[in-house]
């Protein structure tokens, strides 16, 4: 009795230890600490439309209600939020380098003094117009679980108890990545724990998941499911597979219209998955080339639906007309110099890849306020051009690898294309309605966290076998060095 | 063995730099260190100078100073290109009250500091600036938004109150590197938090995300390479190349 009880617990530590190997175990306690840290180092409300999306929660709980887009229900804050705000320092704090948090136990307990003496009707009394009215219940209504459960607690507790439980989709983030890296990288451990540990150490993930938005979310949601697309499309949609992508595509429109287009992902991995039952009906190799021509223009005509409808839904007062040579160029500019005959883009002056996806991915903290020093944006940027170079070598060094897995990269390039196309599409009519508005940040990518970090592995990983260490220690050591120097920076700058 | 020793060594040599180039300098400059921003400038308000007039007296009402607060900078601009007027700083609090001159003379934007005796505890003052000469002068300010949602501290002009604020900070009158700061610094991210949330979790978790996870991401790699050596796994993508095709 006593072997056959020892038998299964062995039986049950081993399953535990496949499910959670060692070094995922590592990261994840990391990724766990990291997450604390952010969560302390950032005052209340210091985060981006943080303040939206508790008050979100709020009135699902309080009144049951979801937010409206219309101005008319009024955007009233509630009334237990003044007295925090201004004992402790909130208002003047967004945006301004110069400005302090409030840091004595003085005006803490004034503070305490007036919340006390607030009517019950403080926490229930704000309007229901809000901007995230456009976004989906889902990650408010799991957010209500702490706010309720933290309910016989300050407006503080509330929202420390929120950022506690967000954290948890930063560590499901990390742990997706790894079950990502495993169907990308293949077996041997050392670049599915490199790729995993970028992910964790990535700072402006660690900054999301450690306050109160929905895109930590949206960040686990896409992680998920590409890796389920990449197992449809070599496996087949089997049964749990296909229930898993069912479950992940409601998930992510129910987050947020950023969410959508996973939904052209999956559907693209589908038809990938269904191809081989489906060639020997089709003429031969010939059918190929229809079958995945036909995929992709359908996936772009998903997603230039589905992106045109989001803004023109929620925003009224589109005054110049669609112009797809207009998006075109604006494209273009986005990306590369302007070509001689190219007219100047619309949108602000001078934003781009640099700022998109390199200051405002890897820096820009808090209110994007907080920002590492130039010199580290122009060596990130220079790194992003050799890391692309780098994969592009890696993906002709391992052209025969890549051929036998084309599905495998056809729906990592679909997935990339799909969300930036998505962006870029929406990005463009609200330009038409607002030109200054930058609209895309950092932060709209982390949904790709995972194939970034698996594109960086898996460059580390082709290079030759006495080099492929040293690149992965020094990957590894620059990602720590960008995440503690993001996390003290915001510490000085709010605190110091 | 050899792989993982060399990650280790490329992580390490990468970070011994950035800790000895980027770092280091960061923490051990000195620098202006606030004590209390009893009025700060938020970047999007419209920056005003607020009128002083002659024997006038603007006072701020509550600030809050520490027993780190033994400096006030405030901003100042003569009108025109004469010299500016000699001031009064007053800082009244329950403890007492202490006031400091400054001499006149000054011309264009100028930036007063005015020497204290920092408070032996935390507490809430009045803070006023008077003109003892025979000209006005602006003080830096800003304007206060429409819906008071930041209506500390109030700003009177011989007691009348105004819909503007004028820019005071309290500093530590020596200048400190962030490193001697952390202390204080860490106490201040205790406040204004659940009250779980004290110096007993916020030391260990410093410690940790300076030690411990710069030490778990890199066992994790090292443990990595060192099963990867022990399976030998082959034929993957993620290994590389030369490996692979043994």
């Amino acid at each position: 009795m006593r072997h056959g009880e020892s038998t299964s617990l062995a039986a049950v530590s081993g399953r535990l230890r496949a499910l959670l190997p060692a070094p995922l175990l590592a990261i994840l306690a990391a990724g766990a600490v990291l997450a604390l840290a952010w969560t302390l180092a950032l005052p209340p409300l210091q985060a981006p439309d943080e303040l939206t999306h508790v008050l979100y929660t709020q009135l699902l709980v309080e009144r049951g209600q979801r937010p409206v887009a219309t101005a008319d229900e009024g955007q009233r804050r509630p009334s237990e939020l003044l007295p925090a705000a201004e004992w402790g320092g909130l208002n003047a704090l967004v945006g301004d380098p110069e400005a302090r948090p409030a840091w004595t136990e003085i005006e803490e307990s004034r503070w305490r003094q007036e919340e006390r003496m607030l009517p019950d009707s403080a926490r229930s009394d704000l309007g229901r117009a809000s901007p995230a009215a456009s976004n989906g219940p889902l990650y408010y209504a799991y957010e209500a679980v702490p706010y309720a459960l933290a309910s016989g607690g300050s407006f503080f507790d509330r929202l420390y108890a929120m950022r506690l439980a967000s954290m948890v989709f930063y560590l499901a983030t990390i742990a997706l990545t790894w079950a990502l890296a495993g169907e990308l990288l293949g077996a041997a451990l050392w670049p599915r724990t490199l790729a995993t540990a970028l992910v964790a150490l990535q700072p402006k993930l660690s900054q999301m998941g450690a306050v109160v938005n929905p895109d930590i979310l949206l960040a686990a949601l896409w992680t998920a499911g590409i890796d389920l697309a990449l197992r449809i499309a070599r496996e087949g949609p089997g049964r749990g597979r296909s229930e898993g992508a069912v479950a992940v595509c409601a998930a992510a429109a129910l987050t947020h219209p950023r969410g959508i287009p996973l939904i052209a992902v999956i559907v693209g991995a589908f038809a990938l998955g269904i191809w081989p039952r489906l060639r020997p009906r089709l003429a031969g190799r010939a059918g190929r080339p229809v079958l995945v021509g036909g995929s992709i223009l359908a996936l772009v005509l998903v997603v230039l639906g589905l992106s045109a409808l989001a803004p023109a839904g929620t925003v009224a007062g589109v005054e110049r007309p669609f112009s797809l040579r207009e998006l075109g160029s604006y494209l273009w500019q986005f990306y590369l110099p302007a070509l001689p005959f190219q007219q100047a883009p619309i949108g602000p002056d001078d934003y781009g890849w640099q700022n998109a996806f390199v200051e405002f991915l890897w820096g820009g903290f808090a209110w994007q306020e907080i920002t590492y020093p130039p010199i580290v944006y122009t060596v990130l940027g220079w790194l992003s051009l050799a890391g692309l170079a780098g994969l592009a070598a890696a993906l002709i060094v391992r052209r025969d690898a890549v051929r036998r897995h084309w599905e495998a990269l056809a729906v990592v390039v679909g997935a990339v294309v799909t969300l930036l196309l998505s962006l870029h599409v929406a990005a463009y009519y609200v330009i038409l309605m607002d030109p200054g508005s930058p609209f895309i940040v950092g932060r709209y990518v982390l949904p790709l966290i995972g194939l970034f970090g698996c594109a960086a592995a898996f460059v580390a990983a082709s290079l030759p076998r006495r080099v492929a260490p040293y690149a992965a220690g020094a990957l590894l050591g620059g990602a720590l060095l960008l995440q503690l120097a993001g996390l003290g920076i915001t510490v000085a700058r709010f605190y110091a | 063995m050899r792989r993982y020793r060399g990650a280790l060594a490329a992580a390490c040599a990468v970070l011994a730099v950035g800790v000895a180039g980027w770092f280091a300098p960061f923490l051990l400059e000195r620098r202006d260190a606030l004590a209390s921003a009893a009025s700060p400038a938020p970047p999007g308000r419209p920056q005003v100078l607020v009128e002083l007039p002659a024997s006038g007296q603007l006072c701020l009402e509550p600030t809050v100073v520490n027993t780190r607060s033994d400096e006030a900078r405030f901003g100042v601009r003569p009108r025109g290109s004469t010299a500016g007027p000699p001031l009064r700083f007053s800082l009244d609090t329950p403890a007492g009250s202490q006031s400091v001159d400054v001499a006149g003379g000054y011309t264009g934007a100028t930036e007063i500091r005015v020497p204290l005796a920092a408070p032996r505890a935390e507490a809430f003052a009045e803070a006023c600036i008077e003109n003892l000469g025979d000209e006005a002068v602006g003080v830096r300010g800003t304007g206060i938004s429409e819906d008071l949602s930041d209506p500390r501290p109030t700003l009177t002009r011989d007691g009348r109150t105004l819909r503007q604020n004028v820019t005071l900070s309290f500093y530590e009158r020596a200048r400190s590197s962030l490193l001697s700061r952390v202390p204080v610094t860490l106490e201040r991210m205790s406040l204004f938090r659940p009250a779980i949330v004290g110096w007993w979790l916020v030391w260990p978790l410093a410690f940790l995300v300076v030690l411990g996870v710069p030490a778990s991401t890199l066992w994790a790699l090292a443990r990595a390479f060192g099963d990867d050596l022990a399976a030998r796994p082959r034929g993957t993508l993620g290994d590389s190349p030369d490996r692979s095709d043994e």
